[in-house]
Parts: structure tokens; sequence; C-alpha cells
């Protein structure tokens, strides 16, 4: 301390830790919180395609075509430690070849501040519903909305959100080309 | 770290180094404290950092230069001694650069 540069040192250090110790109680406070809520979501005009599936293994496999209608308020998930949310939406079902499969169709990053009231009508899918077979006909699929909390300082938590549907495919193929637009891809 | 040659004098005395590392850790703790407090009423974590950078900025304000304050205790260093008189025994505690440059009359022990 007998000179500018070892004050300006000291200072810094001592700064630098108290901002650590800050951050700490910023996790502590925020350790026990679930971040649940509810949303609402809508399948609309479900149908199946078959078709060749040319970024797999070029086989025919089933392709589901379906518009989303989604309604949710996330400003309850914004506190102190919650920097953005990473939204997916999933799709989960049961085949013959496998117990479990679960297609995300569409997904969104909402920052701290951004507009936290989504609400979206009829929306094509983001991601194609390719399925790893043939089995989407007449199959009983759920949709849920997830988020993934990324924080200031804490964990990296994945929530499900309460007020998932289930909506059930057609038995016959679309084979016409007049049907449904495609997936919008990457927006 | 590099000791740079300030054009004025830079030091403080022992006891004003004590004040200011005192004054400069109780102000950040308490703008810390402030800031940590209004941050979890706002649910902005932001307003604690703006909160410790601004006690940083007090801090430095009224630590880092040396103001006269810090200079009230000025050490006592003792008479200089006569070179011809006594060449071995070194009363005169030749320091490092805090001390003003006309009482070095014994031979320098550092090199700085």
């Amino acid at each position: 301390m007998h000179s500018f540069l070892s004050r300006a040192n000291t200072l810094f250090a001592f700064t630098i830790t108290v901002l650590a110790v800050l951050t700490t109680g910023v996790f502590v406070s925020t350790f026990f919180e679930e971040y649940r809520g509810t949303v609402s979501i809508g399948a609309v005009r479900p149908i199946v395609k078959h078709m060749t599936d040319f970024s797999a293994n070029r086989k025919k496999n089933d392709l589901g075509v379906l518009q989303l209608t989604l309604d949710m308020d996330l400003n309850p998930l914004f506190d102190w430690n919650v920097k953005q949310l990473f939204l997916y939406l999933v799709a989960e079902y049961v085949t013959p070849a496998n117990t479990l499969n679960q297609v995300v169709l569409w997904d969104k990053i909402v920052r701290r501040g951004e507009e936290a009231r989504l609400s979206f009508h009829e929306i094509a899918t983001k991601y194609y519903f390719w399925d790893d077979g043939e089995h989407l006909r007449s199959n009983n699929v759920t949709l849920s909305l997830n988020w993934n909390i990324i924080s200031n300082a804490g964990r990296l938590m994945h929530v499900r959100a309460n007020g998932s549907t289930s909506f059930v495919f057609p038995d016959q193929y679309i084979t016409s080309r007049t049907a449904s637009p495609k997936p919008s891809g990457q927006q | 770290m590099i000791d740079i040659e300030w054009p004025f004098a830079t030091h403080m005395d022992f006891r004003g180094q004590k004040m200011a590392e005192r004054l400069f850790q109780v102000i950040i703790v308490f703008f810390g404290l402030i800031g940590f407090i209004v941050g979890y009423m706002m649910q902005q974590f932001s307003m604690t950092i703006y909160s410790v950078l601004f006690g940083v900025l007090v801090s430095a304000f009224l630590t880092i230069p040396p103001w006269p304050i810090y200079r009230n205790n000025p050490v006592e260093w003792q008479k200089p001694v006569d070179a011809k008189k006594d060449s071995n025994g070194n009363k005169n505690n030749s320091s490092n650069k805090s001390t003003p440059k006309d009482t070095r009359k014994a031979k320098p022990k550092k090199d700085q």
C-alpha cells in the first residue's frame, strides 16, 4: 500500500472477492426455486406422409406434419438469477421399434428483457417430424413444452411445463401433393 | 509489479495505509450489501453489480491518491550518524524509496 499501483492492486483484488461472494449469495437465494409454469399447446391438422428421408438411411420413413398453436406467459420465471430461457417443444410417442421416441419440433430462446408473453397461431413446426420407421399412423403423440433455465450463477435446469396435449395421427398416408405446408426450418 | 517513479510523492505512512485499507474494505462491503438488498428487491442482479462498482469508484477516489490525512504519522527516523565516526554500526536505516533522499548518508544497502 505504499504506492499507487499497489493500492490499486489491493483494491481490485478485494473488489473481485466481494463480487464472488455476492454471486454466491445470488446462487443461494434461488437454490430452491422450481420454475414451474403452465402453457397451452394445440396441435392442428396432423397428417402423416411416407417419404424418403435423405438425411438418414435413404429408406422410406414416416413424416408427421402438423401446425402448432402456443400460448404462454413466462414473466414469473425471470427472477434475478435467470439470464435466458431455452424453450423446446417435444413430441413423445411409443412405437414397436422403440419404447420411447422424443422429437423436438420447435424451440426458441427468450432472453431477459424480451417479450415473455408468447402467442403463436398455427405456425409450422421448426424441425421435421421424422419417425425412425413407419409407425406414426394412428399413433398417440404427446406434445409438451420444456424450458432450460440459463442462470447467472447456478445449475442448468430442465423443467417440463404443465399443460401438455395429446393427439392421434390419422391412419392413412397423405399421397397427394396438395397437403399442408412444409416445416419452416431455421428461422 | 513495476515500480514507476512518479514526479510527486505517492507514499503513505503505515498508519495511513492501515486507515486506507480499512476504509476501502468497509466502503466496498457496505455498497455490496446495499446492492445485494436492492438487487433482491428489484430482482435485477445488474443493480448489485452497479452498486459495487460505484463503491469501488468512491473508494478509489478516497484511498488511491495519497491524501495528506494519510501522512499524519510519519515514521520517525533516527538522526543520521556522521560517516567518519562509525563506519560499521549502521544506525541509519536506509530504507526503500519511501524516505526522502537527504537522509541517505551511509552507502545504500539495496539498489532500488
